[in-house]
């Protein structure tokens, strides 16, 4: 695993210090991307989706993800961005909540603590793996390691208060693309 | 005194003068103008020789009034030295002169002598056909008509002439021209000799004709050629639409057509005449599109005929290009003709693969020089040229197809696919003539586009090689059977051949067990690959031992599949069948009609969807109704269009869920940045505009100030 999350350099070192090669790599990110993205669009897993935000840089996605049902975010959908390193898919890349999430690994800023995001990514997650992982993190939060104290302690403790507060923070997809 | 005296003679003089005038005039009206009134002008006009003699008749009785009414003037005014004398004899002949031209304008004049002139200018073509009527003929016409224009000069009335036989010729000519020479194009006298022929008629009878009646003019010969050029251009131009469908039999007609055809009013005709023509007969759904590509390359050698720069080609050839544009089955067309497929559908453009064989090798050294600058004989395009005409290769017109799209990938993906059906529907491995166009049609795309054709060609190759392998006797491996002789396979890369229709077919046993030792023997000499076999493609030979007949067939596996059914008992019912053959209803009953087509099954007629062997020919009533068409075995071009809509789809669904509305540049410079290319998005604006209006008609997207968002 951790041969797959360190940039391959032992065997690829000297091309890292051409000026060509760096070209060359951005665009394999760029293939990657594309065929990630490709993926994406033909599996059409319902409930995620995202997006490329710009034709011109690929690296910056914009993403949806719909609530699982029997959760207490089902029915609602989030945005998300998604920012990919030049190095992707041998570094993670940086995924933040958009739309404004009340949720216990999530803060107030949209920071989300996911490990597979951290420091146990590995080259063969894709977006769609990321995606799906958020999505079921809604529904299994890890309580363990909050960022969000208050939700922690409400998702076991007080449900009813738990919606009722997750409720008043949540904000329709449509207010957000209207800001 | 004197002078008073011979004032008021001279003013006696005007008054007996005056005097004179009117009493003619009266006199005339009186006696004169019944005279000459014909009360049975209805019943002669159908007999042409006494129109003659009327007329002359007519003319004589003006003449005599003529001299009757002249004869007392010239010796009261007889004095030639007197100027009030030669006045009052030029005023009085005016006055008779107005008089005579007066009675000559009535219609029945008028028409009779309209009537003789052509009668004689009909005798003058007839003379040309028929060199056997004598010149004695032509004498006497022309001894006849002499006498008119004896009595027409006595008369002065020569403009009156003239202008009849202006009018006369003007409308003869034209008629003559088009009775003669409209409608043949095959043969020379199109060209060189016809202007000949009519140069002979023209200075020749009609000169001579025209020259008796009229005052002579040495404008009058150019006159005539210039009208008789005039009437060959126009007889071309309206058939130009024609002579292009007889073409290359009509090249002598575009001879003179060429040599005539001089001002830019006439080129211009041309081409609204040839288009109009083009859009009633040709660019509607009733031409096959194979008609009108044969068409348009019998247009592009005309008019490079007509007109080596292409400007006219280029003009007329618009039209032709935007409607085959907008054809579906045009790239089909073309490339069946390449490779010189013979296809009902398509029709017989063999033509297209026998000029890519020839033109072959020409294409990229011309390539190199497109702006002409090493021409020596370089000249402006012609005024007419329009604004983005560029001068195009001469009468290249596999060039001229290709161009009618901007990319030539749309070829490429057609030559796959028809090369990939030719391949597999071939028997013995023998692609000698596929490699042939193969090469041929590199030399049009070049080589990077074609890789996979390469590809597929040496799969076969390969499949010739494993499969005479395979059946080598002696490499069969002890405790195994061999392969029966007539299982061959083609093993192909998949990757590299288009997509295949994967539907699965339930084989007899013993061909599924034919092919297991196939795999078998594969895996043997191929260690560590298997052979995955595409059931529905390919082809088998069976013969059909029946009670009374025996019939050979070369069909395809579900087919054969199918009548080896009926091996076993002779009913089925179409659920059965599909059953047995794992097959959808459809298939089925299209198989089931080829079989029934051919006087091997039949219907029951008591019991729908059910079907008997016909052990024993019968007289078939009613024949099957399902079209028979051959199966293509790989994806058509369509099938793929539909396909890769379906994909291009669910990325603007994607995008649109996260952006929340886009304009359409942006939506299509998304899709040409993130479509990865071994897919390719190669559609246009208008193309996906039109994708999108089908999706906010079907309500799955809505289209909201400049921008489209998902209909939620």
């Amino acid at each position: 695993m951790d041969s797959q999350n360190t940039t391959p350099t032992t065997f690829s070192s000297h091309k890292m210090q051409d000026a060509p090669t760096a070209m060359a790599d951005s665009h394999s990110v760029t293939k990657r991307l594309q065929s990630e993205l490709m993926q994406l669009m033909m599996s059409n897993v319902p409930g995620i989706s995202a997006f490329p935000v710009s034709d011109s840089n690929l690296c910056q996605w914009t993403g949806t993800i719909s609530g699982p049902e029997g959760t207490f975010y089902e029915g609602l959908t989030y945005k998300i961005s998604m920012t990919f390193p030049p190095n992707y898919p041998y570094h993670a890349p940086v995924i933040r909540f958009v739309s404004p999430m009340w949720h216990p690994n999530v803060d107030m800023s949209g920071n989300i603590c996911l490990d597979i995001l951290k420091e146990k990514w590995s080259a063969i997650y894709n977006v769609q793996t990321i995606l799906l992982s958020l999505q079921s993190l809604l529904g299994e939060p890890n309580n363990a390691s909050p960022l969000n104290a208050q939700a922690a302690d409400l998702w076991d403790g007080n449900p009813a208060e738990y919606k009722r507060l997750m409720m008043t923070h949540y904000k329709d997809i449509g207010e957000i693309n209207d800001e | 005194m004197a002078a008073a005296v011979r004032l008021r003679q001279r003013n006696l003089m005007d008054r007996l003068l005056n005097w004179y005038i009117d009493t003619v005039r009266s006199h005339f009206a009186l006696h004169g103008l019944p005279a000459i009134k014909n009360p049975n002008v209805p019943g002669i006009l159908s007999d042409l020789i006494s129109v003659g003699n009327v007329l002359k008749r007519v003319l004589a009785t003006l003449c005599d009034a003529w001299h009757h009414y002249m004869f007392p003037i010239s010796f009261i005014y007889a004095d030639n030295s007197n100027k009030d004398d030669m006045l009052a004899r030029i005023r009085f002949r005016h006055s008779l002169t107005a008089m005579i031209d007066i009675a000559l304008s009535d219609h029945e004049f008028q028409l009779m002598a309209h009537m003789l002139v052509e009668h004689h200018l009909t005798a003058c073509g007839k003379h040309e056909e028929n060199q056997m009527v004598d010149d004695r003929d032509e004498a006497q016409r022309l001894a006849f008509l002499a006498e008119i224009r004896q009595q027409i000069d006595v008369l002065q009335v020569q403009d009156r002439m003239e202008r009849i036989v202006a009018e006369v010729y003007h409308k003869f000519i034209p008629r003559y021209i088009s009775r003669q020479y409209a409608r043949i194009w095959e043969q020379e006298q199109r060209a060189e000799p016809l202007m000949v022929e009519l140069k002979n008629l023209i200075y020749g009878p009609i000169t001579r004709c025209v020259s008796v009646l009229i005052r002579r003019d040495e404008l009058l010969e150019s006159r005539l050629y210039e009208l008789v050029t005039e009437c060959l251009v126009k007889l071309g131009i309206e058939e130009m639409f024609d002579i292009v469908i007889y073409f290359p039999d009509s090249i002598p007609a575009l001879g003179y057509l060429k040599m005539c055809l001089k001002t830019q009013e006439h080129r211009a005709q041309l081409v609204t005449e040839f288009q109009n023509a083009c859009h009633a007969r040709l660019l509607h759904c009733g031409a096959n599109t194979s008609d009108i590509i044969s068409f348009y390359m019998s247009t592009i050698r005309a008019f490079k005929l007509l007109e080596p720069r292409g400007v006219l080609l280029d003009k007329v050839s618009r039209s032709i290009r935007r409607y085959l544009r907008d054809r579906e089955d045009t790239v089909k067309c073309i490339v069946n003709g390449m490779l010189e497929v013979e296809d009902a559908n398509t029709g017989d453009l063999s033509e297209l693969g026998k000029e890519l064989a020839s033109s072959s090798g020409t294409q990229s050294a011309d390539a190199v020089d497109d702006n002409g600058y090493s021409d020596m004989n370089w000249v402006p395009d012609p005024i007419d040229a329009a604004p983005d005409f560029r001068n195009k290769r001469s009468s290249d017109f596999i060039g001229s197809l290709l161009s009618l799209y901007d990319n030539k990938e749309v070829f490429v993906k057609e030559i796959v696919v028809v090369l990939a059906n030719r391949l597999l529907d071939l028997k013995n491995y023998e692609i000698d003539r596929e490699m042939m166009h193969l090469e041929l049609l590199k030399l049009l795309f070049g080589e990077s586009d074609l890789h996979n054709c390469d590809v597929m060609v040496k799969d076969i190759l390969e499949s010739k090689r494993v499969d005479s392998n395979i059946h080598d006797p002696t490499t069969v491996a002890p405790g195994t059977y061999p392969v029966a002789g007539i299982v061959h396979a083609s093993m192909l890369s998949k990757l590299f051949w288009p997509a295949f229709r994967d539907e699965d077919l339930a084989l007899p046993h013993v061909i599924e067990e034919q092919l297991n030792r196939y795999s078998a023997k594969f895996s043997i000499l191929k260690s560590a690959r298997k052979l995955t076999w595409l059931k529905r493609l390919g082809s088998v030979d069976v013969t059909l031992e029946l009670e009374d007949r025996t019939l050979d067939f070369t069909v395809s596996p579900d087919r054969a599949s199918m009548i080896y059914l009926f091996q076993e008992r002779s009913t089925y019912t179409l659920t059965e069948l599909s059953a047995r053959l794992n097959l959808d209803e459809i298939t089925t009953r299209r198989a089931l009609g080829f079989w029934i087509k051919n006087d091997v099954l039949k219907e029951d007629e008591s019991c729908n969807d059910k079907f008997i062997l016909l052990e024993r020919a019968e007289e078939s009533k009613k024949k099957v109704l399902l079209d028979d068409a051959a199966e293509s075995s790989v994806q058509t071009t369509e099938e793929k269009a539909t396909e890769e809509m379906r994909i291009y789809w669910s990325y603007v669904n994607g995008m649109l869920t996260n952006i929340p509305a886009l304009p359409i540049d942006r939506i299509q410079s998304f899709l040409k940045m993130l479509i990865p290319k071994e897919v390719g998005y190669s559609r246009n604006v208008d193309e996906l505009r039109d994708f999108l209006t089908v999706m906010v008609a079907e309500e799955k997207l809505e289209y909201v100030s400049g921008s489209y968002r998902l209909k939620r």
